[in-house]
């Protein structure tokens, strides 16, 4: 059988001949990828391994004008991935479950459902204890990373919450100085970029020159924190002993619109913000208005003094307690008979304030509302304010001329109400109240010290509202008799003049729309020194339980508890006693011992 | 009966190659331990070797004619292995495993050696495989197993058969034109499969035809060949042994598979265009040496095994290079010796024994049915 091999042999040839031409054409195959196309795939992989990286701006601080810290950022790490660096992505996932104590199967899932991602969030603002853990897992090399983030925190909690408000998780301002001077606070976020090695090793930082980080400013506040927290807590002793749905406190600086302090009561805690309660967002001191009531009624004999309708020594008849306007019949809550300029407002005397206000006439009165500022928000640096309301003059009717001298058919905010009050006691200039003390350092605070100093922002003069001596004339004769002898009594202080007028406000029954005789707005402005005014200080309470105390007047409900935020502040601000005896005498019993301390 | 074991020399070329290139592939599988970072792959490999050495060992002492008496009955019992897989359940999607406790038994790979025995059996004596109806039985022969592996899937494993099968018929002598006739009719019927292939085959395939060499990585099918070209473009021609890391990134690097079907482009990446040059011609200096034994071997049943097992080998490897550079669809099957696999290793191992078997073996047999040559042959 030789011919067997002769013709295997050949067919065996065909075979290799087939192999060979297959293998070169693999061959060529194989050297035209490793040769030619190589500069094409390398440019592309290069360019992968540089990162660019954003650098968070530190928020800026928030401070009181001794620089208290209001508001502050600390800095936390938060953790990501690079899932496009992760082989064994389950594995990291359960050690990254198991030290975060996170779903693994969750976070696979997120993982595996962008893997060409390179980043990722895992979980945000950890403990120390968590980034230990985290470290000590050893994962891949420059799959993960941690990136500095700042949590907002607010040393003072619930102190003045509604003017500071709070900064959300992702860093939005939101309610208070936080929102609207959010852009300021935030500063701008930097870039940089990273090189990493082959083993994903940062092996370089370059600070990007075109978007350098630029931190957030700091903000000081006119705010004086001690005189907030007397503030805080005169709201709590009204909130405890009235009920009332709603209370806020202002304390203003008279002489530059300084806010010394602003609360409202419900309130809430910064620090947990998914703990906020709906209502308590809201700053009732520029968010509610309401219809004034007594506490407007300086402003209109302002007014008349000084169009000359009518004259300090003039006496008006007050119709023993009640007067015929046309179809309406007004009542005083004491039948007086006649009554001085200056009694009418110490008596605050319906139908006294209705004879002025028809020497007036309505558009003497509308101009008296716009002169001291009401129907325009006041301009201060938070979100939110209203402007009040004041109908148009031409849709006032003969009601009205009864009605607004008595602080009715116009509405305003405490704050509005407070700023008008100022221009009585800084010798009839309406200034606008501000919340931002500028020309500090806020981070300065040896500077600043704890001294009593004055910090000379020059609160924006809208205008002159009323001459220096009407002004002056209302304060001294008028609204201090108020404390002294009229319905404000209760907030005496031992060793100052005070100045204050006492307001309660009908609301309109939901229900019914009358005025209603249950609901009322109780409020309280009073200032001290008389003859050279350094504090305000206005408290208005909304709907105060009548029950459990039976009366719901301003001088009862709010101005005890304004006398003693008075107090504290004077004390706070170092303003000496005028006159350590005066005044003694007249001191009602109840508080006694407490102003005696 | 001259029955003279180790009559002739050991063919040591066929050693040394087959240790080549389990070499390669060990520097390959290491690399991509490396790249991958994780580092096991290496050290498993060498404990399979441990076992497939003395594999290789035993079947070259195998007397190889005595493996004719039960080729059948090795044939049939692999097939019946190849219905047990169905018995188990699905291991990433495919049944082609057989659990045996520590390891998992791939009875495709022994159904490949038991094919190649028994179509030897079938073709040693007969004369029919010289008229176009005595092909029915060898395509018979082909088309259970293969339609069997298909149905694991297994597309990669299939491939094999039908290559395998024209070399063994071309070898014994069939005719030219009734291979070149059945061949014509496979491609006619190309439409048939495309059509029976699921849509992710489908769109492997048309991921050969749409790729470009270089430029944005691709999603889907054709990442995977981008980044095995990739990763190839990478080593460059100096390979990173010597040229260092091309590029910093370790995504730029990153192949699935890349220490089994896809072992190539590590040691193409490690070693350079020197370094795939040389697996190639490893592999055709192995083969020559294969068909050379064929060549020398006058027992009919000793030349169809051995060119049955260098044909064998041969498709395995043409397949995933092929696929590898982007010439062919990408489908899973190992480089063989090469590949990270410890059935993979083991079966070649076993073949190649044969084949070293056969080459101590070249005198032909006295049978009762000689082996017959018609006469007119070309």
């Amino acid at each position: 059988m030789p011919q067997n091999t002769v013709r295997s042999r050949w067919r065996g040839r065909g075979i290799a001949t087939t192999l060979l031409l297959v293998w070169t054409l693999l061959a060529g195959r194989l050297a035209q990828l490793h040769w030619s196309s190589g500069d094409q795939f390398e440019r592309l992989a290069t360019r992968q391994h540089v990162f660019q990286e954003t650098v968070p701006a530190r928020p800026g601080e928030i401070v009181d004008r001794h620089g208290l810290v209001f508001a502050s950022s600390v800095t936390v790490k938060s953790l990501y991935i690079a899932p496009n660096r992760i082989r064994k992505g389950w594995q990291v996932a359960q050690q990254l479950g198991q030290a975060l104590q996170l779903d693994p199967d969750r976070l696979f899932e997120r993982s595996a459902a962008h893997p060409d991602r390179q980043f990722l969030w895992v979980k945000r603002r950890l403990t120390d204890a968590e980034v230990e853990q985290v470290r000590r897992l050893s994962l891949p090399a420059g799959a993960w990373g941690f990136r500095d983030e700042f949590r907002r925190v607010y040393p003072q909690g619930a102190t003045a919450a509604q003017v500071i408000g709070l900064r959300d998780i992702d860093g939005i301002g939101r309610g208070g100085i936080e929102q609207s001077l959010h852009a300021r606070l935030r500063g701008t976020d930097g870039k940089r970029e990273l090189m990493h090695d082959a083993r994903g090793r940062v092996i370089e930082v370059r600070e990007s020159a075109v978007q350098p980080v630029r931190h957030g400013e700091a903000i000081a506040l006119t705010l004086d924190a001690v005189i907030q927290v007397h503030a805080e807590r005169a709201l709590d002793q009204v909130m405890q002993q009235w009920k009332p749905k709603s209370a806020c406190a202002v304390v203003l600086d008279p002489r530059n619109g300084d806010v010394l302090a602003m609360a409202s009561r419900p309130t809430f805690d910064p620090n947990q913000p998914q703990r906020v309660p709906a209502d308590a967002w809201k700053n009732r001191a520029i968010a509610d208005i309401y219809e004034p009531g007594s506490t407007f009624k300086p402003f209109v004999v302002a007014r008349a003094l000084e169009r000359g309708c009518i004259a300090r020594d003039e006496v008006f008849d007050c119709e023993n307690g009640e007067y015929r306007m046309g179809r309406r019949v007004l009542h005083d809550h004491h039948r007086y008979g006649r009554l001085s300029v200056a009694d009418i407002l110490v008596k605050s005397s319906n139908i006294g304030m209705a004879k002025i206000g028809q020497r007036l006439s309505n558009r003497g009165l509308y101009e008296a509302a716009l002169a001291f500022g009401f129907g325009n928000p006041t301009g201060i640096e938070l979100p939110g304010e209203l402007p009040g309301m004041i109908r148009p003059l031409k849709r006032w009717n003969s009601y009205s001329t009864g009605s607004v001298p008595i602080g009715q058919e116009i509405a305003a905010t405490p704050l509005q109400m407070i700023a008008a009050y100022a221009a009585l006691a800084n010798g009839g200039r309406l200034i606008a109240p501000h919340l931002i003390a500028v020309g500090v350092d806020p981070l300065d605070t040896d500077a600043l010290g704890h001294s009593q100093r004055s910090i000379d922002v020059g609160g924006a003069i809208v205008s002159q509202a009323v001459s220096p001596e009407i002004a002056d004339w209302i304060r001294r004769e008028a609204l201090t008799a108020v404390v002294s002898r009229g319905t404000g009594k209760k907030a005496m202080i031992r060793g100052y003049d005070v100045f204050g007028k006492t307001g309660t406000a009908q609301k309109p029954d939901p229900v019914t729309g009358e005025y209603s005789r249950q609901l009322h707005v109780s409020s309280f402005v009073c200032g001290a020194p008389a003859d050279d005014p350094r504090v305000l200080v206005l408290i208005s309470v909304d709907e105060p339980t009548v029950a459990l105390n039976g009366e719901h007047f301003g001088g009862s409900v709010a101005a005890p508890a304004a006398g003693e935020l008075l107090r504290l502040s004077l004390l706070r601000l170092q303003v000496p006693p005028v006159n350590p005896s005066h005044q003694t005498a007249l001191l009602p019993d109840e508080f006694g011992d407490e102003l005696l301390e | 009966m001259p029955q003279s074991d180790l009559s002739r020399p050991i063919p040591w070329t066929i050693v040394i190659c087959a240790l080549a290139l389990f070499g390669m592939g060990l520097s390959g599988i290491a690399r991509g331990d490396e790249l991958s970072r994780a580092g096991e792959q290496f050290g498993r490999q060498i404990v399979w070797f441990l076992l497939a050495a003395p594999a290789l060992v035993f079947a070259a002492r195998l007397p190889y004619r005595s493996l004719r008496h039960f080729a059948y009955a090795a044939f049939g019992a692999s097939l019946v292995l190849l219905l047990v897989v169905y018995l188990f359940p699905a291991r990433w999607g495919s049944r082609r495993w057989i659990p045996l406790g520590v390891m998992y038994f791939q009875p495709s790979e022994l159904a490949k050696l038991t094919f190649i025995a028994a179509l030897a059996r079938y073709l040693m004596y007969s004369e029919n495989y010289r008229r176009l109806s005595g092909l029915v039985a060898p395509f018979a022969l082909t088309l259970v197993p293969l339609g069997l592996i298909l149905k694991e899937p297994d597309l990669g494993t299939a491939l094999v058969f039908l290559p395998v099968l024209f070399a063994m018929l071309f070898a014994a002598g069939a005719r030219l034109k009734h291979l070149a006739l059945v061949a014509g009719l496979g491609v006619t019927v190309m439409p048939v499969f495309w059509f029976a292939m699921s849509a992710e085959q489908q769109s492997r395939v048309t991921a050969v035809f749409l790729q470009r060499d270089g430029g944005p990585t691709p999603r889907g099918d054709g990442y995977h060949l981008h980044q095995s070209k990739q990763v190839l473009a990478l080593g460059a021609v100096t390979g990173s042994q010597w040229g260092g890391t091309a590029v910093d990134d370790p995504m730029a690097y990153h192949l699935p598979a890349c220490r089994t079907d896809f072992v190539l482009c590590m040691v193409g990446e490690r070693w350079g265009l020197a370094g795939s040059l040389a697996t190639l011609v490893l592999y055709l200096v192995l083969f020559g040496r294969g068909l050379m034994v064929a060549a020398a071997t006058q027992d009919p049943f000793g030349r169809l095994l051995a060119v049955g097992i260098v044909s064998l080998v041969a498709t395995q490897s043409v397949i995933n290079t092929a696929m590898t550079v982007g010439l062919l669809p990408i489908t899973g099957i190992t480089l063989p010796l090469v590949s990270y696999g410890g059935s993979s290793l083991l079966f070649t191992c076993l073949a190649l024994g044969l084949l070293i078997s056969i080459a101590l073996r070249p005198e032909y047999e006295m049978a009762g049915e000689p082996f017959r040559f018609r006469e007119g042959a070309e």
